[in-house]
């Protein structure tokens, strides 16, 4: 069967089972129908020739009747007299009665002379013959005269000797045919044929003189088949003159068979159709399951979930439930794939794009309704000093908890993982923006406390920051970003507390990101300056050396502050790029120098903390040729936030390497004494805010005193900073702090200037602004 | 039989012809060649005298049948019927030589009839179809009924040109007899006559 033939397994099982019981039921009907017709025929030739051995019976009885009524006349006693004595009115006034009683046209008398009495018709002249060839015993004969067969009935008149005979003349026509055949039992044609040259002629045909005598044969006929039987009838002579010919009509005698022969083959087209049904039912009762699965399986492909009913217990009942299983399966796979693809692992809480989509989802149900959102974005604070510290298992064990302890706190609100320490939540937002404030100090009171991590008591913290909608923003990333800025104010703002978003934020972070860009634009294009401002020796206000300080004269707001750019190339990182060209330049400008000038150069954290810091100060001292010692990195204490060993490592390299470490702003920001401990720094730059009152504030003054001597207990060289007057100077000169930098000697002039300055050998520079 | 030797004896002493033929000799044959028994055989020469009567003649009927069957008479003879049996019977004949019809008669009643006319007197009974017989009303001496063997034969017979003739009821002809020309000479007569079919 091709493949293209049959779309359907239920077509194919359909032709399959039809086709089958189609070729059995055609081959049974055929072979009833031969049969039928073969049993017809054989009860057709049984009952012609039981109907010919009737004629027989018939054809004596007849001869019988005609003989006794002819007898009855010849043995009159008054028609003999007439016969003996020749009366022959008489004679033909009594065959004529006898004609009519015996209802025989013709009835004649025969005389022992041969004459012949009475009116015989065409048979006249042959009946004296006839008669006197008949023996005794032959009442009966019968003659064809001109193609008409007569049957000739005697009998004889005796007195007692035989005086004549009565002869009764039958034409065996139509007529006494249908007599006959009205007697038989069956439907048949009775015909007399009378020889002819070549066989038997007249009737309903003519036969071939070969046909065989008392048998049943199959003639053909003018209207169809029949089947035949030929009988003799005895003559005058041995030699037949003519014959009955029986047919029995082909079509009348199979009548009774056609109707069943009819019926079967109606019956065999009704079965057909009950084929054709059944096969169908039957081949859709096969299919079915298959065409439910095939169906199901392509609801499956095509993604829907899918199950199919399994209805029996052989091979498609389990491929049904094999399937439903398998379907299940992929649906559960599915659903894990897909929650796996929206919830972070970790805290199983619904990841950034989840929370997107919930947020879209939200703010598009607060329109509707009118309704205030809240978005609070968290940061933990120090998370990445928990990591370092205790090991990621711990981190993640803090990130889950905090993630648990949010849940908690935000009752029914959506609560996501963005991503590292990042989370956030909406919230429905009340109209005086107190649901926002309150469930922030809730998060802020829980996280004050250390959280219990697998045994560990953490010490946490976190930032968080606000947006609302509609008031801050209307579209989803909007809000975020909203969110996130007034999070970066709230870390600006000292960590551990919440902010509101504010439109002035989003100015700020505008402008940040416009200074973002210009800076990166700066360090492309060499558009940054370096300052240098001159260290002094306290005695003698004799040059020592110069810190380089960067400048950015911005083409069109002029010179930018680096309070202002030095955070955004932090946040943004260009502080690595930025600072690496710092050291550079400072190199390149200090070769020029005489070698006893050092040149020192601040790192931010993030810079000092990047990868290859120490190959970059490498190169940078290679390129310029300077000597290591000349080099003095500041660096402040806020690079020992995020671990102290990492960075003492860093530093124990750089000092290996003979580079000079400077503690910048020594006396503000943590202070802890700790450091110093684990590192031996080579100088303690005093913070400027401790020099300005130094003169006049007492406690200012015993600060200082107090750096100094414990710089001098640990063998750290000092610098003031901010020395603007002779009165710091003088204090700090009694006090005996090594170096001084500040406005009194000069402020910080470009890489030109510091030469012409160096030109000036040993000049105490106190005189100038003296 | 006895009546046939009767007859002859009678043939015998009425042969007082000039000329004596030999011994006559006929058998007769039926169509299928059998020797045809009780068929009356007479030969008719011109010139013969008629025969005399010799009655009494008489035709019984004995045991419902004619006793004897065949009786040959001369011419005027007349012939009794007496019943011998305790039935009636009605004897007639039809034939033309003797028409007559003896109504019913009891035992031992009798009826004459006279018989002039020569010819076969076919003899019947009304009430027995059985019953058949036959009177011969002959004008020749030369009269006999053939044995078992189909024979008869007459002596004394003159000679001369005659006819002869055979009377059975089986001849299917006018007066159920065949006739053909004898010719009689010293050398006597001996032939076959054979009936046609």
């Amino acid at each position: 069967m091709g493949r293209s033939r049959f779309r359907s397994l239920r077509a194919r099982l359909t032709v399959l089972y039809a086709g089958l019981f189609t070729a059995g039921l055609v081959a049974l009907t055929i072979f009833a129908q031969v049969m039928i017709e073969r049993s017809a025929r054989r009860t057709a030739a049984d009952e012609l020739a039981a109907s010919g051995s009737v004629y027989d019976r018939l054809w004596q009885e007849r001869a019988r009747s005609l003989a006794g009524a002819a007898d009855v006349v010849a043995r009159d006693f008054g028609f003999r007299s007439a016969v003996a004595s020749g009366d022959e009115a008489t004679i033909v006034s009594a065959l004529a009665s006898l004609s009519a009683r015996a209802d025989v046209p013709q009835a004649v008398l025969i005389d022992q002379g041969g004459q012949v009495i009475g009116d015989a018709g065409a048979a006249q002249g042959r009946l004296a013959a006839l008669s006197a060839a008949m023996s005794d015993a032959r009442r009966d004969a019968v003659i064809a005269i001109g193609g008409k067969a007569s049957r000739i009935v005697t009998a004889p008149v005796m007195a007692p000797i035989e005086i004549g005979r009565i002869a009764l003349i039958v034409p065996l026509d139509a007529q006494e045919m249908r007599g006959l055949e009205r007697l038989s039992s069956i439907p048949l044609r009775a015909s007399v044929l009378t020889r002819d040259a070549d066989g038997w002629g007249g009737g309903d045909g003519h036969v071939a003189a070969t046909l065989p005598v008392d048998t049943v044969v199959t003639l053909p006929g003018a209207s169809g088949q029949s089947f035949a039987m030929l009988k003799l009838l005895p003559g005058v002579a041995s030699r037949p003159d003519a014959a009955l010919l029986l047919a029995y009509p082909m079509d009348r005698a199979m009548a009774p068979y056609r109707s069943i022969q009819f019926g079967l083959v109606l019956a065999g087209l009704a079965w057909l159709v009950l084929i054709g049904i059944g096969s169908g039912r039957l081949a859709r009762g096969i299919a079915r399951p298959i065409a439910a699965l095939d169906h199901a399986a392509r609801r499956l492909a095509a993604g829907e979930r899918t199950e199919v009913a399994v209805e029996t217990d052989d091979e498609v009942g389990r491929l049904s439930a094999t399937f439903n299983a398998m379907s299940q399966g992929i649906v559960e796979r599915e659903e894990r794939i897909t929650h796996l693809a929206f919830h972070d692992i970790l805290t199983d809480l619904p990841n950034r794009a989840f929370f997107r989509q919930s947020l879209d989802q939200e703010m598009a149900r607060a329109a509707r309704s009118g309704e205030r959102l809240a978005l609070l974005y968290l940061d933990l604070d120090g998370f990445k000093a928990v990591n370092d510290s205790l090991g990621h298992p711990a981190g993640d064990a803090l990130l889950r908890r905090v993630g648990e302890q949010l849940l908690e706190l935000s009752g029914h609100a959506v609560v996501a993982r963005l991503g590292g320490d990042e989370f956030a939540i909406v919230v429905q937002e009340s109209v005086d923006r107190s649901r926002a404030r309150r469930l922030a100090h809730d998060i802020l009171d829980s996280f004050a406390r250390p959280i219990d991590v697998e045994g560990q008591t953490i010490p946490s913290g976190t930032s968080i920051g606000i947006s609302l909608f509609p008031d801050d923003a209307a579209t989803g990333e909007a809000l975020v970003k909203n969110a996130d800025l007034a999070l970066y104010r709230a870390k600006q703002d000292g960590r551990g507390v919440y902010r509101f978003f504010e439109q002035s934020l989003d100015e700020a972070a505008r402008r940040r990101r416009q200074i973002e860009a210009d800076l990166r634009a700066a360090i492309r294009t060499g558009g940054l300056e370096l300052r240098f401002q001159p260290i002094v020796g306290t005695g003698d206000a004799v040059i020592r050396g110069f810190e380089a300080l960067l400048r950015w004269p911005h083409p069109i707001e002029g010179y930018i502050p680096p309070t202002e750019f030095i955070p955004i190339a932090e946040e943004t990182g260009l502080i690595v790029a930025l600072g690496e060209w710092v050291l550079h330049e400072a190199c390149r400008v200090a070769a020029d120098w005489p070698p006893h000038i050092r040149v020192a150069v601040n790192v931010s954290p993030l810079q000092f903390r990047a990868p290859g810091f120490q190959a970059v100060v490498l190169q940078a001292l290679a390129r310029s040729g300077i000597a290591p010692t000349r080099l003095e990195i500041e660096i402040t204490e806020s690079v020992f936030l995020d671990g102290v060993d990492a960075v003492t490592d860093i530093l124990h390299k750089l000092r290996a390497m003979g580079v000079r470490i400077a503690l910048d702003d020594f006396g503000t920001g943590y202070s802890s004494l700790s450091y110093l401990r684990s590192f031996p720094f080579d100088k303690l730059k005093i913070d400027r805010s401790f020099i300005t009152n130094i003169a006049s504030d007492e406690s200012a003054g015993a600060i200082v005193k107090a750096i100094l001597d414990l710089a001098g207990a640990l063998r750290m060289e000092t610098t003031a900073e901010g020395v603007e007057n002779i009165e710091q100077q003088s204090e700090l000169v009694s006090r005996g702090c090594d170096t001084l930098q500040g406005y009194l000697f000069s402020r910080p002039i470009d890489a030109d200037a510091a030469m012409a300055l160096l030109a000036l050998k040993d000049v105490a520079l106190e005189r100038r602004v003296a | 039989m006895f009546i046939a030797r009767t007859a002859l004896a009678s043939l015998a002493l009425f042969s007082a012809a000039p000329a004596w033929a030999g011994p006559v000799g006929i058998q007769v044959l039926s169509a299928d060649g059998q020797p045809l028994p009780g068929a009356v055989v007479t030969l008719t020469l011109p010139g013969t005298p008629m025969p005399a009567a010799h009655g009494p003649y008489r035709v019984a009927q004995r045991n419902i049948a004619f006793d004897p069957r065949v009786l040959i008479v001369p011419v005027g003879a007349a012939v009794s019927f007496p019943n011998l049996d305790r039935v009636r019977h009605h004897v007639y004949s039809f034939s033309s030589a003797r028409r007559f019809d003896l109504k019913l008669y009891g035992r031992d009643e009798s009826r004459s009839v006279t018989f002039d006319k020569p010819g076969a007197v076919a003899l019947g009974c009304n009430i027995h179809d059985s019953m058949s017989g036959v009177i011969y009303v002959t004008a020749t001496p030369y009269a006999a009924v053939t044995d078992g063997q189909g024979r008869v034969s007459f002596a004394g017979v003159g000679a001369g040109r005659g006819t002869l003739l055979v009377w059975h009821p089986s001849i299917r002809a006018k007066g159920n007899a065949v006739s053909q020309p004898a010719a009689l000479t010293g050398g006597g007569l001996s032939t076959v006559v054979r009936l046609r079919p």
